[in-house]
């Protein structure tokens, strides 16, 4: 794409790569080497890129190296207190950060897990607030899967949910 | 979704949309910057390759090496070794000289071996190693084959990969490096450097490249430009958290289980005219 430097990718789509490898992966530290590589990947992949979404693009490439590093054997399981940090929130009270780190584990964790599919598709439609259409391009998908898996993962999530017992728990924060 | 049971669904998404989002801290954007900017051999001006200068301090770890071999006997009977960056026309061609019997492999406990992204290729006529950019292989395990071959291709050609001491620094690594330069320096025509990177999570690939540039820069540092030759390198490296522990490549035979994975650093580096 003819104009399109990788000082300029990162600038706009560093944070959104980092920030979906973090629940990806869970693990913050792994989230930064993956989003290095991401970018150094697209930089050495920029001259096939025949325009389009670079968001989506770039987020195919993280989601990518993400699974290569799973299949890698590399062991996203770390799942740190920091990854609950919200650099841009002011500092909640210690109660509020107690529940909210609370809640925000479970989540995690429950995403960790998911299929990758499904993590993949959550995130994608939550956590990135990406439509549909955006997802697809992201993951590779046609749009009716990506009705379809997030349509599972929610089934599978709530399955989860259920088997833990911990149903009013888990969903206080979002009542 | 207005069900009951798609309200929970939506309770479901909404509780996955209020988790934070994460940002980049400043520090982490910068070394990726700088990782990007090594990587790619340009300088932060556009357009104009170079390496970056100077270099990062407190870095664990390391590296090094492995070298070609260009296929038959110069007059000083040293085999060499011919570093072809032509498929990078962007970088400065690499021509130094490198005598297999200097190759040496330091390698430190709990480092970790990258992976190359573009297959290398030897000339079986001319020994040339190419990179070509366009080679990316279709997956993992073509990517390990290839470089699990180049390796075999260049120990079986000498069978002369050195394996030093695991428990160097970066001093005695250094001073082993240089040493092995300076006395085969008048053989020099090209090198290919491999640098591997720490497996420490806290570092990052920005900390591993200042680190392996470093250590290039001390090594060059004993070639002498004012002898009117053209000493560049071609560099390999990159870093990769956690895979492989180094063991397995201080076994020799192990070298064809490794995963190589990384990416190409092309460019002149010290006293380069090869452009």
């Amino acid at each position: 794409m003819a104009g399109l430097q990788i000082e300029d990718l990162f600038m706009y789509y560093a944070d959104e790569v980092y920030n979906f490898l973090v629940y990806f992966t869970g693990n913050r530290i792994i989230a930064q080497d993956l989003t290095q590589e991401t970018f150094v990947k697209a930089m050495q992949s920029l001259a096939r890129f025949r325009g389009g979404n670079p968001k989506a693009w770039l987020l195919r490439i993280a989601r990518n190296s993400a699974l290569d590093a799973m299949r890698k054997g590399r062991r996203f399981v770390a799942v740190d207190d920091d990854l609950f940090l919200d650099q841009r929130d002011p500092a909640p009270s210690v109660d509020e950060t107690v529940a909210l780190r609370d809640a925000n584990r479970r989540l995690v964790t429950l995403l960790g897990e998911l299929k990758p599919d499904f993590r993949a598709v959550i995130l994608c439609r939550t956590v990135l607030d990406m439509d549909v259409r955006e997802t697809a391009l992201t993951l590779g998908w046609t749009p009716n899967r990506v009705r379809v898996t997030l349509h599972r993962a929610i089934r599978a999530v709530r399955k989860s949910v259920a088997e833990r017992g911990e149903f009013h728990d888990f969903t206080k924060k979002w009542v | 979704m207005t069900s009951q049971k798609n309200g929970f669904d939506d309770q479901i998404l909404n509780g996955f949309s209020s988790l934070p989002r994460h940002m980049l801290t400043q520090d982490t954007k910068q070394e990726i910057r700088q990782y990007l900017r090594v990587v790619k051999g340009a300088s932060p001006r556009r357009g104009t390759p170079r390496w970056p200068a100077g270099s990062l301090s407190g870095v664990a770890g390391v590296l090094l090496i492995a070298a070609g071999y260009l296929g038959y006997h110069n007059h000083l009977g040293h085999h060499r070794v011919a570093a072809n960056t032509a498929a990078q026309p962007n970088y400065a061609r690499a021509t130094v000289t490198l005598p297999l019997s200097s190759v040496m492999t330091h390698i430190q406990q709990d480092f970790t071996v990258l992976e190359v992204d573009q297959i290398p290729y030897i000339d079986d006529q001319s020994g040339v190693i190419t990179f070509d950019p366009n080679s990316a292989p279709a997956s993992t395990s073509e990517n390990n084959l290839a470089w699990n071959q180049f390796f075999q291709q260049v120990g079986t050609i000498e069978n002369d990969i050195q394996l030093a001491s695991k428990d160097v620094n970066h001093a005695n690594l250094t001073m082993a490096a240089q040493q092995a330069l300076s006395e085969d320096l008048q053989n020099m025509e090209s090198l290919l450097w491999i640098a591997t990177i720490p497996s420490n999570r806290n570092q990052t690939g920005a900390h591993a490249i200042a680190y392996a540039e470093q250590m290039e820069a001390d090594m060059m540092s004993c070639l002498d430009p004012t002898q009117g030759r053209h000493y560049s390198v071609t560099r390999i490296a990159g870093f990769t958290p956690g895979y492989q522990p180094i063991d397995k490549f201080i076994e020799k035979n192990a070298v064809q289980a490794l995963p190589f994975h990384s990416v190409t650093i092309p460019g002149p580096i010290g006293v380069s005219s090869g452009r």
